[in-house]
């Protein structure tokens, strides 16, 4: 803006006007709360104050700004400048606006460059307030070309600890990954579709992603044999979902009835006791009901 | 009460010649062909640096570039010899754009709107976003013919720009159901929203007869997918939700099985006392895979 470097000034957070507010998205704001108490502040904010006026306009930094305030600071380090209200909404829209959004793997090669540059997982995690496991998972993941399964992480389909099994296991080792995942409570059933598919994708066409090729808003036109196509197979791909929904549910019904019976028989619990089998997977146990005989 | 939050920048800004300053990665091909470079470009030659640039001192004294590098390829191409900088104390640089908390598009047309309500001009907004007059306009009325339920309960999302103009066709009952369908669906995009306003009922849109010409469709071959759709849906709603479970638990039961088949006493008493049970489990063991399943 100026020619003249602007000062850095610790600023009372309550004489700051957010003169444009938004409103965010609260899971990733409490993120930025918990990055901001465990890391510190990574870069001052910026604000405004006209001459003789001891008030501050904000021109960027909402989100660094309410942090502060939700941590009871009472001050926060800000880049003051002296800017028109006019300049202070038109500089805090192309703060906002006129940003690269970062893809999940641009994002993730920022840990992959702290560990080319030779610092180990644990001083990495350190750096950057995220677990051991959790760093370690994407510098392997990083070094084995999984870019699916990194956008899948950071999108929150797939837990770190398994997108890592996955990519150290052979073929059919994944299902019991996933398995055992599910049984210590590490993931929620309802996720375990989106999960298939992208394994299924990884399988089938590589671990890359698609590269970005033409821009993504130059929007194809849609023709009708196209939505047609895609009416057909959505429906086709619910129609199977169903058909094997109701298979696996039948399967279910039939198992969990048949250990119910099977149970009520002492000879059987017997048998089971002795061959050391008597404690039964949880989820399994949780369907089956009444196991207090074991 | 609360503990003092950590600086972790040295409190003053530098101005550093550019020639000193280290990327830490490489700008992905490409990216000055992009419309998002260009506006980056458009708004550093417009308004200047806003923020300055986040660098971390090397020992040699030249800075690795945590945050800014897009900027500062802007600022070279513009002939800039010199950039202003923050100095952080740390060396990492993933912190800096994982924790952006990016605007939504409903946000977006808030700003915007109260920006011009303030007395911004909409020439000035354009040139500092290097975009035509005519797409502030589009942003300012955004919601117009949207109704506030829908406002409401989009506020937060990333929008897709374009799902509001198909949004815009459709009768607010229409509205608030596609909309709710965009959330749990969390798929936000035009083309999504297209394809549920092409399966819109003639009876929810303002003007029934654009849908053919836009879609190309005959009523007939419209109602007929309509029909499909339909029927599938509500099935398919209430099993996606159980599917996930059921086929985790099976898998989980069939290896319980299997281990117990595995031993000789047991599967000699199944077999004995219960066959159709010996004989059932066998299969389900050997059908149960998550693999098949999915691939199926």
């Amino acid at each position: 803006m100026s020619d003249q470097p602007p000062e850095i000034r610790m600023v009372p957070v309550d004489l700051i006007t957010v003169l444009n507010p938004r409103v965010r998205n609260k899971r990733i704001f409490q993120e930025l709360v918990d990055s901001i108490a465990h890391l510190g502040l990574k870069k001052p904010i910026t604000v405004s104050q006209r001459a003789g006026r001891a008030r501050y306009d904000l021109v960027c930094g909402q989100g660094r700004l309410e942090a502060f305030i939700a941590l009871g600071q009472a001050e926060i380090p800000a880049i003051v400048v002296d800017a028109s209200e006019e300049d202070c909404y038109v500089m805090s829209l192309v703060e906002n606006l006129a940003r690269r959004q970062h893809s999940p793997l641009e994002l993730v090669h920022a840990i992959g460059a702290l560990a080319s540059r030779g610092y180990s997982h644990s001083e990495i995690a350190a750096k950057v307030d995220f677990s051991y496991e959790y760093v370690a998972a994407i510098c392997l993941l990083l070094d084995n070309g999984e870019e699916k399964l990194i956008a899948a992480v950071e999108r929150g389909v797939i837990p770190h600890t398994i997108a890592m099994e996955i990519a150290r296991a052979k073929d059919g080792e994944v299902q019991k990954a996933l398995a055992q995942a599910y049984e210590e409570k590490a993931l929620p059933g309802n996720q375990v579709l989106a999960i298939r598919h992208i394994i299924e994708q990884r399988n089938n066409s590589g671990k890359q992603l698609r590269k970005r090729g033409q821009a993504p808003w130059r929007s194809r036109p849609v023709s009708s044999e196209s939505l047609i196509r895609s009416y057909q197979r959505e429906t086709e791909r619910q129609r199977l979902l169903i058909k094997r929904a109701s298979l696996a549910r039948s399967r279910l019904l039939f198992v969990t009835n048949a250990m119910r019976r099977l149970l009520a028989d002492d000879h059987f619990v017997t048998l089971l006791r002795a061959e050391g089998l008597h404690s039964i997977p949880q989820a399994l146990a949780e369907r089956v009901g009444t196991i207090d005989r074991l | 009460m609360s503990s003092r939050v950590k600086i972790a920048f040295e409190q003053a800004v530098l101005q550093v010649p550019i020639s000193k300053l280290l990327p830490t990665r490489a700008l992905p091909k490409g990216i000055h062909e992009s419309v998002k470079y260009r506006r980056i470009a458009a708004s550093v030659a417009e308004v200047g640096l806003i923020e300055p640039i986040s660098v971390a001192r090397q020992r040699d004294g030249t800075f690795l570039i945590l945050d800014g590098h897009v900027r500062i390829d802007a600022l070279r191409e513009l002939g800039a010899t010199e950039a202003s900088c923050v100095v952080a104390s740390d060396d990492e640089s993933f912190t800096y754009n994982k924790r952006v908390n990016r605007l939504a598009t409903i946000q977006e047309h808030y700003m915007i709107v109260r920006a011009l309500e303030r007395g911004v001009s909409e020439e000035k907004l354009a040139r500092a976003l290097n975009v035509d007059v005519k797409v502030i306009r589009a942003r300012r009325h955004l919601l117009s013919g949207i109704s506030q339920d829908v406002a409401e309960l989009l506020k937060d999302k990333p929008v897709g720009h374009n799902a509001f103009q198909k949004l815009r066709k459709m009768k607010p009952i229409r509205q608030l159901e596609v909309a709710e369908l965009m959330v749990s669906a969390n798929n936000y995009t035009s083309s999504y929203a297209k394809a549920l306003l092409a399966t819109s009922k003639p009876a929810d849109l303002h003007k029934p007869d654009e849908l053919k010409k836009s879609t190309g469709l005959s009523t007939e071959q419209m109602a007929r997918l309509e029909r499909e759709m339909a029927s599938l849906n509500d099935d398919y709603k209430e099993l996606e939700v159980s599917y996930g479970d059921d086929m985790l638990v099976l898998v989980v039961a069939s290896g319980f099985l299997e281990r117990m088949l595995g031993k000789p006493s047991i599967e000699r008493f199944l077999d004995n006392r219960h066959p159709e049970f010996a004989e059932n489990f066998r299969a389900i063991v050997q059908a149960t895979s998550l693999d098949h399943a999915a691939a199926a």
